[in-house]
């Protein structure tokens, strides 16, 4: 059932975001070109960079939106009667939501980075990108061996959709919140994500004074050690973060959750 | 065991009283108007029983379950208002059903969409208010259930399209499931229904059949209906 | 065939009312299948189960047989037609009587006004 659910999920956001990242790219080839083959400042430069600004703007910013108001309009508005009577559970419904948040929000990234690249590529040859990768990825080999990198790579992708993943149960558990009263339910949203971010801050302090914790500094750190105990670190390093981010996720899934299952009022 | 049974029923919005304390219990093989004044409480009761409200107090079993994704399997709920996600197309939501709801006949709402001349290829909010009506009213009609629940499915139709509604619901009759009909338009309704239930102020104050009503009081269930709810 | 309903009756008896009259005027011939339950109560816009009781109730009064596998039909007994036909003509000029005997006309007054009427309307021009 959640594969079905994540099926209607990608197409909904799909729809409108796939088009946009294929425009986002599009234009980034043609600023590319043009500030390749007009060096100086005339109008065509400006008018492709303005440009280029514009649509990736509008590519994060609707990314964000989007992935509001699936959860917004698509649980808690009129379709909330189609979605909360199919025989899924509640938990369901929240985990695709989340699970589809972070694949765009990662998405959003991958493609903002393929379209840096797609500027560059008339004055630096796809080669020239792929040759400075491939130079990256072989010093990490170097330190941790070709397993290692392709675990470190694993685990930096999987952290990277469980930060996304959190962010995500934020604003849902915030939503969720904010929809207990019966008007100003936006108000009541946004009040209830900054209340959010403020719990965390107080939950950080309160963590840092009991541990009398002040972070290292990370490039000295790493630098100290020798490189198979850079692998450890590293790891450590990413567990570390995951926790971070693991933690309040389970919070928030956990706060959406009971809000849904125990108290939905549909209008 | 009966079908659907609520014993106790009660909810609470904040101080006010959506249900006051509502038992009942519905048979299979029925047709049964839930009928009360706007507010009396047959909204509250139809949530409950599809799982979009919980109880304060009490419980509401469909067949001896109470609500979860298994009785939501087979329950085909059909609002009082649009509820699908209007950038979809007829033949996607077609989809949509027959992926989630494991009795949906889709050729069945297939015939009834040509019946009526609906393309399967345009989205839903290229159809006017009339035919999204009906395209609901279809999906939810084609689905096997075992209780199928209509809030106000006849209220601001016109009589052409109101006839098509009573003749889909009285042709998809099964005698192993219930229909709930709730409305608070009573005349053009009540020839297609077997027990009558009504709802005042969150309580059952009256369930008996139909044409029992109309043998023993001589009045139509609408006349006795507003002689109970006058104000 | 068009079904009309009063309110304030029960429908089932409608129903039967309507039914011994379509029998009895040929709407439904001798030995007609009749459609399914489901469908006449679509058609007639009426719960399937009060149909279902008219019907049933036709049945114990021997206008409508049902064959296990084919179906329902009309009775193609005359007697029964002719006794059905009987019994509603009575009950039709029994109000005609209880009508015009509340406008203060005794017995004879009553068949002479039906004869007159009969001999000045309806002669030759039949009334479908």
């Amino acid at each position: 059932m959640l594969g079905k659910l994540m099926k209607y999920e990608f197409r909904s956001v799909g729809r409108i975001m796939l088009p946009l990242y294929g425009a986002w790219l599009v234009i980034s080839l043609l600023f590319g070109l043009v500030i390749n083959k007009l060096q100086e400042l005339t109008l065509i430069n400006v008018i492709t960079g303005l440009l280029y600004g514009a649509v990736t703007a509008v590519a994060l910013v609707l990314t964000l939106i989007l992935i509001i108001q699936r959860f917004y309009k698509n649980l808690l508005g009129q379709e909330g009667y189609l979605m909360f009577t199919l025989p899924v559970t509640t938990g369901r419904h929240i985990w695709n939501k989340t699970i589809s948040a972070a694949v765009w929000f990662v998405l959003a990234g991958i493609v903002a980075l393929v379209s840096v690249g797609f500027i560059s590529i008339w004055s630096v040859t796809p080669s020239a990108i792929l040759k400075g990768i491939g130079m990256f990825f072989s010093d990490v080999s170097h330190s941790v061996g070709a397993g290692g990198t392709v675990l470190l790579t694993i685990e930096v992708i999987a952290l990277v959709l469980l930060i996304g993943g959190e962010a995500a149960l934020k604003i849902y558990a915030a939503i969720a919140i904010g929809h207990q009263w019966s008007s100003h339910r936006i108000i009541g949203a946004v009040g209830a994500y900054i209340g959010l971010s403020i719990l965390e801050v107080i939950v950080i302090n309160i963590v840092f004074w009991i541990r009398n914790f002040t972070p290292p500094s990370f490039n000295d750190f790493m630098d100290s050690l020798i490189p198979s105990q850079q692998f450890a670190a590293a790891q450590i390093m990413i567990g570390i973060l995951a926790l971070i981010a693991a933690i309040p996720a389970a919070v928030y899934y956990i706060v959406t959750y009971k809000l849904l299952d125990t108290r939905l009022n549909l209008e | 065991m009966s079908i659907l049974e609520c014993r106790g029923l009660v909810k609470y919005y904040g101080r006010s009283r959506g249900l006051d304390g509502m038992d009942l219990q519905l048979e299979k093989g029925q047709i049964v108007g839930l009928l009360g004044p706007n507010g009396s409480g047959k909204t509250t009761m139809i949530k409950l029983a599809n799982g979009l409200l919980r109880p304060t107090s009490g419980e509401i079993l469909i067949e001896g379950d109470r609500p979860s994704p298994v009785t939501k399997a087979k329950v085909a709920y059909l609002p009082d208002r649009e509820f699908l996600p209007n950038y979809m197309t007829v033949d996607k939501l077609l989809d949509f059903y027959g992926d989630f709801f494991a009795d949906f006949n889709r050729e069945k709402a297939e015939a009834m969409l040509e019946n009526l001349d609906i393309s399967r290829e345009d989205p839903l909010k290229k159809f006017s208010k009339g035919n999204r009506e009906k395209i609901q009213l279809i999906l939810v009609m084609s689905r096997d259930a075992s209780i199928y629940f209509l809030d106000e499915p006849i209220a601001g139709v016109d009589p052409a399209a109101r006839e098509y509604i009573l003749k889909t619901i009285i042709s998809n009759y099964c005698e192993n499931a219930l229909v709930v009909i709730s409305t608070h338009l009573i005349t053009d309704i009540e020839p297609v229904l077997d027990d009558v239930v009504f709802i005042k102020e969150g309580k059952v104050v009256l369930h008996d059949n139909a044409d029992n009503i109309r043998e023993a009081k001589g009045k139509s269930v609408d006349g006795l209906f507003r002689e109970v709810f006058r104000c | 065939m068009e079904w009309t309903f009063r309110q304030g009756t029960p429908i089932y008896a409608q129903i039967i009312e309507q039914m011994h009259m379509s029998i009895a005027n040929g709407t439904f011939k001798p030995g007609q299948r009749l459609a399914s339950v489901r469908d006449i109560a679509t058609e007639a816009e009426v719960n399937p189960n009060t149909m279902q009781r008219a019907l049933s109730s036709l049945e114990q009064e021997g206008l409508l047989h049902t064959e296990r596998t084919s179906g329902r039909f009309i009775t193609e007994e005359e007697s029964k037609l002719d006794d059905l036909r009987k019994s509603l003509g009575n009950r039709f000029i029994d109000e005609l009587f209880s009508n015009l005997e509340k406008l203060g006309m005794k017995k004879e007054e009553i068949i002479e006004a039906v004869e007159k009427y009969a001999a000045d309307n309806r002669n030759g021009a039949e009334v479908k």
